[in-house]
This record gives C-alpha cells, structure tokens and sequence, in this order.
C-alpha cells in the first residue's frame, strides 16, 4: 500500500530543507577554498600550536569537570536530605550562564589574583561551565538504575567499595563517557573562554580561525582550520552521540534517607563547598557591575549608562541598539526554530525520524565554523548581515529544540492521533487539534529554550556582526576588550538576566506538565 | 537455617506509619508467607529483615541474636527483588557468582559453586547470556540462583512471581519447595496473591494496614481466619447473621441452623465448601461462568453477593448449606 503524499509531508520536507540546506550552505562556504586551504592549516605552526593547545586544555577540562562531578551526583540520586533540591540548583547554574559572563568573571578573578591567568583559569572556567551539565547528565543515568540492583548486591554481601566497583560504575559508564565526550567537545570548540583568558598565548583553533578572519583577514587560512575543526569536532560528536546513555533498568530509583556516618558526611561538605564556589565567580560579577574603581564606590547607575541610547565611539554604535538586537535576533531565530521544528513533527514517521538526524548535524560543527560557512557563502550572494546572524543561531539551537521538541511529542500516545483520523481529520488537522495542544508546553520550553541560545551566543555574532547588528554579548566583549570592565560587567549581568527569565518561565511551564500529568 | 522473630518491629515513612508494632515469629527452616493488600506494609517489613531498611523502634532477632542494626551483608540473608535486580551487565555465571565472590571466595570456587547452582535450577547452556538475552521464566530463575548460591540461612522473596502468567508461577513456586527441601533454609516470602500463599506456604501471616492480624500454620489460617478481613481475604464469603432464638440465625427472611451463643455471627465459608440443602440459603444467580471444577455462580442471598462453586447445572434460584461453616 503506497500512502498519499500530503501536505504535513511537504511541509516536513521544507522544514528538513531549511535545515540542510543552511547547513549544507556553511560546510560549502568552508570549501570554497578547497583541499588546499586545509593542508595549508595543518602546516602552518600557529594552527598546530593552537590545535594541541585546544586538544590538551580540552582534556583536562573534561576530566576534571567529570571527576568533580561524580561524588555529588551519586550522593544527589541516592539520597534525600534537607536542603538537596537547592544544593542541585546552585550546582546546575553556571551552566545555564552565558559563556561571556562566566568568561569575564574569570578574567576579573585572576586580575585580582584569586586564579592564575592564563591556561589554569581557562580550565578553570570550563570546568566551571561544564561541571554543572555533567553532574546533570550522570546523575540523570543513575535515575535510570533501579535502587534494586545496589541492594542487591549489599544483600549478597557486597562491600560499599564492591558495590560502586562492580555494580554502580559498570551501570553508569555511559553516562560517564557521554558527559566526558559533550564536555571534551564543548571545552575544544569554546571560544569566548579562551579569547578573554588565554591572552596571545593560550589559543584554541577557534580563537585563531576568528584571529586569521577578523585580525588577519586571511579566510583562506581561516577556512582550512575550520575544515580541520570540523573533522574532529565531528568525529566526536558522533561518539558523544553514539554514547548517549540508555535507561539499564525498568525499576525506579528510590531515594534514601543519608547515612549519618564520617564519609558521607564529608561528601555532603564537598556537595556544599561546591555549591557555593558555582555561586561565586556570578556574585563577584554581579558586585563588580556596580563598582567604579575610579571613584572607588559602589553606583547602579552604571545600568543605566551601558543601555543609553547615545552613540558609544568604542561599539561604533549605541548601547540600546545592541538590546533590540540582540531580542531582535532571539526572536526571530526562536520563531524560525519552533515552526520548522513543528512542521517536521507534523510529518510522517520516516521523515520526522530522518529531519530529527539532519537537525543534529551543527552539533558536529563549531559555532565560529558556521559562521565563517555561512559568511563565505553570504558575501558572495550580497546576503544582509541580520540573516546570517538569524541562520546560524537557528542552526546552532536547532539540534537542542528539535530533540526536546521530539521528546515531548514521544510522550503522547500515538493512538490519539490514529483515532483522530479515524475520525475524519488529515493528518495535519490532527496535529493541530490534537498533538499541538498536547506538545503545546514542550513547544514552549523549546521556544525559551532557543531564545535563551541566542540571547546569550557570542561566537558566531563575534564573526558576523558589524556595528549596526551587534548584540549585547559583542558589546561586553568589546568592553572589556577596551578595559571598561565595569561598563563589561553590566552587559554581562544584564545578559545573565535575560538569559535567566526565559529559563525561569521553562522551569514553570514544566511545573504546570507535571501538574497537569498528576 | 535460623529462626526469625519481629518484636514490636515500627516504622514510619514520613508521615506514613508503614509498620505497627509488628510481632512476628518464623520458625527455624519454614516457608512463612506474608499475605496482604497492595500497601499493607509486607515489603517494608522483608526490606527490614534484609536490613535495607533499619526500623524506628522494635527488634530483629536471628536465633535470639539481636540484628536490628546490622547491614544486609552481615546478615546472611538471600533476596529475590520484585524486578529481580539481575545485573545487566553481567552474565548469568557472573550474576550467579557474584555473591560468592563478595563474600570472599576465589574465583574458581565461586564459579564452580555458581555452575552448580545453575544446574540446580536447569539453566545449563545459559551461562554466558546476558539477562535481557533471557526468558522472563529464566531470568526468575536466575534470580533464584544468585539469591542461593551464598548459601543463606534465610531467602527473602519479594514477590518475584507477579509477572508470570499462572501456569509458570506454579512451576516456580514448586520449584522453590523443591529447593527448600533439598537446601534446608528459613523462607520468608511476600505476595498479595492468596492461591500463591496457599501453594507454598507452611505457615502464614496475614497483613493489614501495617499490622499481622492473623498469623500461624497455613491450614489453621484456611479453617480459623478470626476476623472478616482476613476471611474475605483467604477468598470466603461473609454473611452478618443475627440470633432469631436457640440456634436459629437470620439473614433478610431467611433462617438458618447454627451453633453460637452470640446474638450476631459473621458466617464465612468458601465457595468450593456448599451443598445443595432444601433447608439451607436462598439466591438468586446473577452471574455464571463455567470451569473444570464445576459451575462459578455470583449469587444474591438477601442483598449480598456471594461467589459459589456449584457442581450440578444451577437454576435462576440456588438454595445451598455452607458444608464447612466458620463463626466469626
């Protein structure tokens, strides 16, 4: 039996389309220059020197961020204890952070001498902004591990030692390499991290692909090291991918009360103390925003100086522009995420599958290599700025909203839609009389999802912005480029802030699904 | 093989009280089943056999020896979880093998034990397999298996059968009174399932709403539930009788034979246990299915439903004798 193409599946093909075809767009804009550009980039020193740099402060970045992540995430699934939910909150949030934020506030920290400068505070940084997505990720693998198999295995004798040897490790290694490999890539693509921190001594390659376009002008060069960090960013990608940890065990986990022995609580002192170290470094930039060290007094004046609609000769432009665009950007790319990521749930199975497989392949490529694809390809079309801007944060949120989008629409009973049609509607009037309003809160949170992406994305805007399109991330990063680290402070603040409000409405909407399922 | 005894065992979860002063003795080397309702408390008082969970007051006692708040390992007890908690990244050796190993063994001897234990439970051939490559009937056994191989003096079975349709869980069930009487060890096993309770049990201990109502040899419990719930619970109708005059109790308008000083009896009988008596109960059938065993009928006596087990072909009225009455 052939089915009957209809329109839910053309309009799943256009938004698979979109997707592929700006993608696709990028890597040809990266291959304008050919197999030459890239040959070029692995002999050149700089890029070699940059690459081991990237590789190495990866690598330590991701293990530390692991292995600091490990002890509070067993103890955060195994156990219930007054204060655990708020303990979970400070620990998280650093992540949710705009990376500029998280960068100036390292960089504020080592020019007071509280970490060295240099590779200790960019690893530093990363593991700060990654140690709170990997507690997450394992202890959500823990979740996955019926109580069970742990009192099991103390019922046939097991040691506390033997049970976290043979029974808890095995069952969590997954997880652990999948936050290691998500870590390892993020830390390796990272760039406003580096670009505050590491000086013109420690370079990642994505530091010097945006050196060798913006400094040197050479987007030859600059091509063939983004060729070069796309192979590896992609291979690893696929790994992080392949590694995605599935549930083990039906069971449930069921918290226990905490033992009131020497080791746990020290590992309830280590929860603690880390607790209020990923307070910290957002608190002092918070403070520093409001600290004039030339008068040497506290004002919240300045607030009202970084969003002033007069011309600023450092940004080339006004502070107020910079806040229009940068809603302007989240917006739009928001909008064109949710309703292509709608069409394509809307389409039939073998091709929301197939969308949902394209939608992840930016996540194999770094926001500045998209960027520079996409203004390779864009410069030679006369492509306005605004549009490549909107294209790449519509790529770079994509993979994140599709699939959280596709997660919600999995919990509904695909029989509703079937007895739907049974009952005379098409299969796009079932969707929206039926899945939409079902999916309707998933589809909020994957909205303040992308916006929360785009308000608080640096790189590619860095790449692509001019005076007139640059947003607020592009301002703190010119400030504090100029040494107005007060004036940088509070753009960073207030970015934190915009980057808060939208998770703070996804935190509630999805209160009001549990609620709704109960 | 020990004795078991609960002493005035409590415990609350929250504001839940789970368990009630709970007493509870089972003796050296039986299989004492603990029946009840779903929530009545039985799991949370295995888990404080096991010593998963440590009680707010009361005792534990191993052959007079005070385990209240000893671990688990220390306790030499065996335990097959409700969802078994095979390891899936292990085989079924290495399953089987691995509380052995924890309490010490060499390898090779706890491998041996284990390839023992895995004929013992006919799962030969399975060694290498990993537990989603298994049946759901072999992964019971499995379970069993790992449970046993330690040796324990007490194996605790939290209802491990549910999932299985009838027919496997009887050859389970069998198959654990076939290890019992080969291995010699103390059971204790929990389920809200009577016919289960009935097929294995030697001793059985009924649980309401955290508190063992009735408790001691299976047949005495069968003959003597001594309250309503128990007796509903074992599978009995119940009947509120009130005295008319000597040993003539009435129902609605209908009277019958029975030997009590009180002025209202609770009759209980099971369905199986009536006759066909021109002096006994009338009904009306209200609903019939057939079975090997005779005719299934729901009948209504006065307003109450009561479920019979007829053995001729009934009428749309019945008029039955329970043959095995008991006075509640």
């Amino acid at each position: 039996m052939r089915y009957r193409r209809g329109i839910s599946f053309w309009l799943g093909v256009l938004s698979i389309t979109l997707t592929l075809g700006l993608w696709c767009a990028s890597s040809i804009g990266l291959l304008k220059h050919g197999v030459p550009s890239l040959l070029d980039a692995v002999r050149d020193k700089a890029i070699r020197k940059a690459f081991s740099f990237s590789l190495i402060q990866a690598l330590a970045s991701a293990s530390l961020s692991v292995a600091l992540a490990v002890p509070i995430a067993y103890l955060d699934a195994t156990y219930d204890f007054r204060g655990r939910r708020i303990l979970k909150a400070f620990v998280t949030m650093p992540f949710t952070l705009p990376t500029i934020s998280v960068a100036l506030s390292f960089l504020l920290l080592s020019r007071k001498g509280i970490i060295a400068p240099g590779w200790p505070s960019i690893i530093a940084a990363h593991t700060y902004f990654n140690f709170g997505m990997c507690f997450q990720i394992i202890s959500a693998t823990l979740s996955s591990i019926s109580t069970d198999m742990e009192e099991a295995a103390e019922t046939l004798g097991a040691s506390y030692t033997l049970k976290l040897r043979a029974v808890v490790l095995p069952l969590i290694s997954r997880g652990l390499l999948y936050s290691f490999t998500l870590t390892f890539v993020l830390c390796f693509t990272s760039f406003t991290i580096p670009l505050l921190l590491g000086g013109p001594r420690y370079r990642t390659l994505e530091v010097e692909i945006y050196s060798l376009y913006k400094v040197f002008l050479d987007e030859k060069l600059a091509s063939g090291a983004a060729l070069l960090q796309l192979f590896v960013t992609g291979a690893l990608s696929i790994a992080a991918f392949r590694s995605w940890p599935a549930a083990r065990s039906r069971g449930a986990r069921v918290r226990r009360s905490l033992p009131r022995d020497p080791l746990h609580a020290v590992l309830l002192a280590y929860y603690c103390v880390m607790a209020c170290l990923s307070l910290y470094p957002v608190l002092y930039l918070a403070i520093r925003s409001l600290f004039n060290p030339i008068t040497d007094e506290f004002s919240p004046w300045i607030y009202l100086k970084v969003l002033s609609s007069e011309f600023d000769p450092s940004l080339g432009s006004s502070p107020l522009s910079s806040l229009t665009n940068s809603l302007f950007f989240a917006i739009m790319s928001s909008l064109i995420t949710l309703t292509s990521a709608g069409l394509l749930l809307s389409s039939p199975a073998r091709l929301k599958e197939l969308g949902i497989l394209i939608s992840l392949l930016p996540l194999g490529t770094s926001s500045i290599s998209l960027a520079l694809g996409l203004y390779s390809i864009g410069s030679r079309f006369q492509v306005p700025g605004w549009i490549l801007i909107t294209s790449s944060h519509f790529l770079i949120s994509a993979p994140f909203v599709f699939r959280s989008l596709e997660a919600g629409a999995s919990t509904v009973d695909p029989t509703l839609m079937e007895a739907a049609e049974t009952l005379g509607l098409d299969r796009l009037e079932a969707t929206f009389k039926v899945l939409l309003p079902l999916i309707l809160p998933s589809l909020l949170v994957g909205g303040f999802y992308a916006f929360s992406m785009s308000i608080s994305e640096t790189s590619a805007v860095a790449l692509l912005s001019t005076p007139e399109t640059q947003t607020l991330t592009v301002v703190a990063l010119r400030y504090s480029g100029v040494r107005k680290f007060q004036e940088a402070s509070a753009i960073s603040f207030i970015v934190c802030l915009m980057t808060w409000i939208p998770l703070l409405l996804q935190y509630l909407v999805e209160r009001r699904i549990k609620w709704a399922r109960r | 093989m020990v004795e078991v005894r609960l002493r005035g065992v409590s415990k609350r979860f929250g504001t839940t009280l789970a368990l009630k002063e709970v007493d509870l003795t089972v003796p050296d080397g039986s299989i004492t089943v603990v029946v009840g309702p779903s929530g009545c408390g039985k799991t949370t008082m295995l888990r404080i056999i096991a010593g998963l969970e440590i009680p707010d007051s009361g005792k534990v006692l191993f052959d007079g020896r005070d385990v209240t708040g000893l671990p688990p390992r220390d306790r030499n007890v065996g335990m097959v979880f409700q969802d078994l908690a095979l390891f899936p990244h292990l085989t079924v050796l290495d399953n089987v093998a691995f509380g052995l190993i924890a309490r010490g063994y060499e390898e090779d001897e706890a491998k041996r034990v284990a390839i023992s234990l895995i004929r013992l439970l006919k799962l030969e051939g399975l060694e290498r397999r990993y537990p989603h490559q298994l049946s759901g009937g072999q992964r019971q056994r499995v379970a069993l298996a790992r449970a046993l191989a330690p040796n324990p003096s007490v194996l605790l079975l939290d209802e491990p059968f549910g999932a299985l349709d009838a027919r496997l869980r009887e050859r389970l069930l069998w198959e654990v009174r076939r290890l019992h009487s080969e291995r010699k060890f103390t059971a204790i096993h929990v389920t809200h399932d009577q016919a289960e309770a009935l097929a294995i049990a030697d001793r059985l201990a009924i649980m309401k709403d955290g508190r063992i109502i009735r408790e001691g040899p299976s047949e005495e419990v069968v003959r003597d539930p001594r309250s309503e719930f128990a007796a509903r619970f074992l599978g009995a109708n119940v009947l509120r009788l009130e005295k008319v005059d000597n040993s003539k109790y009435r129902i609605g308008n209908q009277v019958l034979n029975l030997q009590s000083e009180e002025e209202e009896v609770l009759l209980a009988f099971y369905p199986e246990e009536v006759e066909p008596s021109d002096e006994g109960l009338e009904g009306e059938v209200k609903a019939i299915s057939f079975s090997r065993l005779g005719y299934r009928l729901i009948v209504d006596v006065e307003g109450v439903e009561v479920e019979l087990l007829w053995k001729g072909r009934p009428s749309q009225k019945v008029r039955f004798r329970p043959t095995n009455p008991m006075l509640i």
